[in-house]
């Protein structure tokens, strides 16, 4: 992983404990030292506005507030956050809904430590083209 | 004693007709036993006895109400019915699942 991925943070939003501490454990291994949690929608919504982070990795089934309700409106706060949605929900039907709020990447749960390293450098990538161009 | 299906003539102390081999007098609905015919309840299981003319009139039903009457369709409802089959189809595309692979195509 390129050292860019220092500067950029990232926020977890999911209600296991397990897979915050996998995903920011796998962040810090990479680089990252901006990462952020929260354990629901609504925290995470409240995180997101506080931290205003690249990048959201999120949950699509949580209490309070769903996935998709925080897809719409991190997307409607900032459209230019890279969202990556970390679920285990793989209905086409469902999922085209994610698109079309405007999810970026989408990663089946359980994924492998690899494939969730290959989506960070994709999103790490696209940033790094955004602040050359910046 | 009369047979309720074929109408033959028995021998009141037949318990089937030797015409046709239908049960006569009481039949036990649990167990099918036939019994005589001042039986109320079935001596094998207990059960309550269907009496000669009540199967009498099971027959006569069964003969004159088909279980099943086809229905006539208008063209409109045939056109509804084939718009609906579409939407169902459409709607198990949809229900597919989708595999990492076709994610990762999907979100490029």
């Amino acid at each position: 992983m390129e050292p860019s991925s220092q500067r950029y943070s990232a926020l977890i939003i999911d209600d296991s404990p397990h897979m915050r501490i996998l995903m920011s454990k796998l962040l810090l291994r990479n680089g990252f030292t901006l990462v952020d949690v929260a354990v629901n929608g609504a925290d995470g919504l409240r995180h997101f506005s506080a931290s205003n982070p690249h990048i959201v990795f999120l949950d699509a089934v949580m209490p309070e507030i769903d996935g998709l309700s925080v897809l719409r409106q991190i997307k409607s706060l900032k459209p230019d956050t890279i969202v990556a949605m970390t679920t285990s929900l793989s209905e086409k039907e469902k999922v085209l809904k994610f698109k079309e709020a405007g999810a970026d990447y989408y990663l089946l749960k359980p994924f492998e430590e690899g494939k969730f390293m290959e989506t960070l450098q994709k999103i790490v990538a696209v940033l790094d083209q955004r602040s050359k161009k910046e | 004693m009369e047979c309720p299906k074929c109408k033959s003539a028995n021998d009141d102390a037949q318990r089937f007709c030797c015409a046709c081999g239908t049960a006569l007098g009481n039949v036990c609905k649990r167990c099918g036993t036939a019994g005589k015919h001042e039986a109320k309840y079935c001596g094998m299981c207990g059960a309550a006895f269907v009496s000669s003319s009540e199967q009498q009139r099971l027959f006569t039903h069964a003969a004159i109400t088909p279980s099943h009457t086809p229905r006539q369709y208008t063209a409109e409802e045939i056109e509804d019915l084939l718009s609906l089959q579409v939407l169902a189809h459409q709607e198990a595309l949809n229900s597919e699942q989708l595999s990492q692979k076709d994610l990762d195509s999907l979100f490029q």
